[in-house]
């Protein structure tokens, strides 16, 4: 009925999208596990590293690599600074007080965005390279550095980690909320820390996307809701989880296309995690906290 | 002469969303559940009514039914339509803690959104319905102009607007009056319970299941009220006019008014709604034209956080039932 | 005549036995403390009593009616109430809905007829206001009826719970510390009203960690420790009781 190439080709793009929305999950479930909150500003978070990027890349003139890594920094001090006007003075509060707080967040960053950009979508400057196959699938280099800078992101942070002591120990609040108070170990540096991370992989996500596809104001927004979809798969909390998640829900995604029309992209993903979640609510691995 | 017409749309949108956002009330004000598929009732409630009300040889485009029925049968069928949508998401959703709940909505929503813009055999897919009846329709295109006492200028309305309005506001004031009265009941403090404190509802010998599921329902049908009036308002529908933002604006209009005070919601709506409206009066700024509704939108994301921040109550708190006093 | 019977019953947690075959009896009209260190699973033996956890063995009879497993709104109704370590009142409501909720068998509480407001829904909502404000002078909180109860004190909030317990004319009252941080002024106070409440039909069992207080209270204390009861006699016997100070000493 369907060809299997055409099946293997969306399965390639599902992973490369997959790592991507893997990335952002993880950015997400990281600042869960160690602040227990949603943030649903994520998706703006993301959303402006694009844009930051763009700047640099098109404004700037830089190469699109340089401004990939000029913006990532950027990233971490804007959320790190986002969390000391919005969250900061809200810790210990009740968690959907946050989260309406995050709610009203992403208002104001994806307008700002809408004021400082306009609404046309805009997109990066790459030097052009076609695509070329590799057996019955096509790639192109874009996609090609896309999955491995993904991948190479995945490897950083697992290497944090495993092998420093901030990451030890946000690993270890990130996966059990009680040990973690029991001991004291909340220290605002590891927030910091964390908001740094995680606001620079969100970018880093952000930018990935736009390499992907184009840049508007609600690209962060669209993708959040895929982004929930896996970080809840991987069990909320689950850094590792959320990797998995990630790119399950990608291949998911954009398989789908081939039995279903588009729109139904994202209500497979929701349909299939409600229904999921109804049996497993704790994820395909262990959930960090229960909700 | 004054032209009145803009400020009675504004109403009547105004009164739309109010109800809406009342339903919502019911859910997460008064009963704490998180419903962030509210969009969703909204449209069911407004294609079932389109559907009933649409005359077969109105439809322009391909519909799954389309019966002629008058408008008084569309609005019942927005209700039951949208409670039983309700119910359906409810059954299971409700034994499932919180985030189960967020995300069948969330489901919920985006799947009847995927459903009636994908198979457009139901309800004309993207290109939506039209031609919808509008009640006392030999009102359209009528205008009235009221002389005013007292040297005031005379004022010029449009007849069907003022009539419509009305329609609106008596449901309004009905829905309040329901939610009033079931909030005040022994019902509604057993929904406040279960916002405070489940468990121990539960140990005080009542099914809390039961009264989630009524209240989910109950709030769910009023939305679907809201879509009916929605698309007999103007007599065109469309998948685009039922996205998330409609639910998240809900939302912040419903914690911003302070949730679980009804008359703090209504204002919340007002505010909110009322406020896009607005906008249309500043003039754009050259250059800039979509400068002053997404800087209202980042004013409204300011002032949420900073309610948020000194007062997540809301601008009004809750009170106590009136009898008790 | 026997009101309670705690048989066997058994509470593992993963490889942690919490409650070991722990047996014991509650007559009818007393008024008992239970003591033990920490850990020894007093908690968990209420909240297994109140429906709130199952058990792994063993069974729990009131009045003849066995309880283990069942639902917490079914065992309320067989007449068990309970107040917590941590008082969990409705923060938002007031005193007096706090107790108005707490009452069983309003008609009111279905959609239709709390909507329409029916006579029989207003004639029982006057009766349980009357009931409720009858409760509250007793616990003397009456003043505090149109207070939020998160204004409340936490002396007043254990009140408050016990309060709330009575509206659903219990048979037995389980009650976890309610002295524990209480104002010292309080103490007193709340041990008179327990010791009035328990001339009718009402048996009273008192987790507390204040032996003094407690003793004063009670006619018999039961101790329990790693999850079972080690004994159970008059205040003064079990207090000069060597084994029960090694207890408190050796199991912290």
């Amino acid at each position: 009925m369907v060809d299997a190439n055409i099946i293997l080709q969306f399965i390639v793009n599902g992973i490369v999208y997959g790592s991507i929305i893997a990335v952002g999950a993880m950015a997400l479930t990281l600042v869960f596990g160690v602040l227990e909150f949603i943030n649903f500003a994520h998706g703006e978070y993301m959303t402006l590293g694009a844009y930051l990027a763009f700047v640099f890349n098109v404004q700037f003139g830089l190469p699109i690599w340089a401004a990939f890594v000029v913006t990532l920094p950027l990233m971490a001090v804007f959320s790190v600074g986002a969390d000391r006007i919005v969250f900061k003075p809200m810790r210990g509060d009740n968690h959907v007080t946050i989260l309406i707080a995050s709610i009203g967040l992403s208002f104001v960053l994806r307008n700002v965005i809408r004021m400082v950009w306009g609404v046309r979508k805009v997109g990066f400057k790459t030097p052009f390279f076609s695509g070329y196959k590799v057996g019955p699938v096509t790639v192109t280099p874009e996609t090609i550095a896309i999955f491995l800078t993904a991948v190479a992101i995945m490897g950083l942070v697992h290497y944090l980690f495993t092998r420093t002591m901030i990451g030890r120990v946000m690993r270890a609040i990130s996966d059990n909320q009680d040990l973690a108070a029991a001991s004291g170990i909340h220290t605002e540096r590891i927030v910091i820390y964390t908001w740094a991370l995680g606001g620079a992989m969100a970018g880093a996500a952000g930018i990935l996307i736009g390499l992907q596809n184009v840049i508007g104001p609600m690209m962060g927004y669209n993708v959040l809701l895929a982004i929930f979809g896996a970080v809840v798969l991987g069990g909320i909390g689950n850094v590792y989880g959320a990797l998995v998640g990630g790119l399950l829900i990608g291949i998911l995604q954009k398989v789908s296309v081939a039995f279903l029309p588009s729109s139904y992209q994202i209500t497979i993903v929701f349909v299939v995690l409600a229904v999921f979640f109804v049996y497993k609510p704790d994820g395909l691995f262990r959930s960090t906290t229960t909700v | 002469m004054i032209n009145l017409n803009f400020w009675l749309d504004m109403a009547i949108v105004v009164g739309i969303y109010g109800i809406l956002v009342l339903g919502l009330n019911l859910h997460w004000g008064y009963t704490g559940l998180l419903n962030f598929g509210h969009v969703g009732f909204f449209m069911v409630g407004a294609y079932a009514s389109a559907l009933v009300t649409l005359a077969p040889q109105d439809a322009s485009v391909e519909v799954l039914f389309a019966l002629d029925q008058p408008i008084v049968l569309g609005m019942v069928a927005s209700i039951v339509f949208a409670g039983v949508a309700g119910l359906l998401i409810a059954l299971p959703a409700i034994r499932l803690g919180e985030i189960a709940l967020a995300l069948l909505t969330l489901a919920f929503a985006s799947l009847i959104h995927s459903l009636i813009t994908g198979e457009e055999w139901l309800a004309g897919g993207t290109y939506g319905l039209s031609n919808l009846q509008k009640p006392f329709g030999d009102l359209i295109g009528t205008s009235v102009v009221l002389p005013l006492p007292g040297g005031l200028p005379s004022v010029y309305v449009n007849l069907w607007s003022v009539v419509y309005l009305g329609v609106v506001l008596g449901l309004l004031l009905g829905t309040y009056v329901l939610i009033e009265r079931l909030g005040s009941s022994p019902f509604g403090r057993v929904l406040k319970g279960i916002r405070e404190d489940e468990e121990v509802v539960e140990i005080f010998g009542k099914r809390t299941s039961k009264f989630k599921i009524y209240s989910f329902v109950i709030g769910a049908g009023i939305a679907g009220l809201s879509g009916s009036l929605w698309a007999h308002y103007t007599g065109a529908i469309t998948p685009n006019a039922f996205l998330p933002t409609v639910t998240f604006t809900a939302w912040v209009a419903m914690i911003l008014g302070g949730s679980g005070n009804n008359r703090g919601v209504l204002i919340g709506a007002f505010v909110l709604f009322g406020s896009r409206t607005m906008t249309y009066f500043v003039p754009d700024i050259p250059g800039y034209p979509n400068l002053i509704p997404t800087l209202r939108l980042v004013i409204i994301g300011v002032i949420l956080i900073a309610l948020m921040q000194w007062k997540p109550e809301g601008l009004f708190s809750e009170q106590p039932p009136a009898h008790l006093e | 005549m026997t009101l309670l019977t705690v048989d066997s019953v058994t509470k593992r947690y993963g490889g942690l036995v919490a409650v070991d075959e722990c047996s014991f009896e509650i007559g009818s009209d007393s008024l008992l403390g239970l003591i033990g260190p920490n850990g020894a699973g007093k908690t968990t033996l209420f909240n297994i009593i109140t429906g709130l956890e199952d058990v792994d063995g063993g069974t729990i009879e009131i009045g003849g009616t066995r309880i283990e497993n069942e639902r917490p709104s079914r065992i309320n109704r067989e007449g068990i109430a309970r107040s917590f370590q941590t008082t969990r009142e409705w923060s938002r409501m007031t005193v007096m809905e706090n107790l108005l909720l707490a009452s069983p068998d309003q008609p009111g509480e279905s959609p239709v007829l709390g909507v329409l407001n029916t006579p029989s829904v207003r004639e029982t909502e006057a009766e349980k206001i009357e009931e409720a404000s009858e409760v509250l002078r007793l616990v003397e909180l009456y003043e505090k009826r149109n207070e939020l109860a998160s204004s409340l004190s936490v002396g007043q909030r254990k009140l408050l719970e016990i309060g709330r317990c009575l509206m659903t004319d219990p048979d037995l009252l389980l009650l976890d510390e309610p002295f524990a941080g209480v104002a010292p002024a309080l103490v007193p106070v709340i041990a008179e009203h327990l010791g009035t409440l328990q001339g009718e039909d009402l048996s009273i069992l008192i987790i507390e960690h204040n032996i003094d207080e407690l003793s004063n209270l009670v006619e018999e204390i039961l101790v329990m420790n790693n999850g079972q009861i080690m004994t159970r006699g008059a205040p003064e016997d079990v207090r000069r009781d060597r084994e029960v100070q090694e207890a408190y000493l050796g199991g912290q």
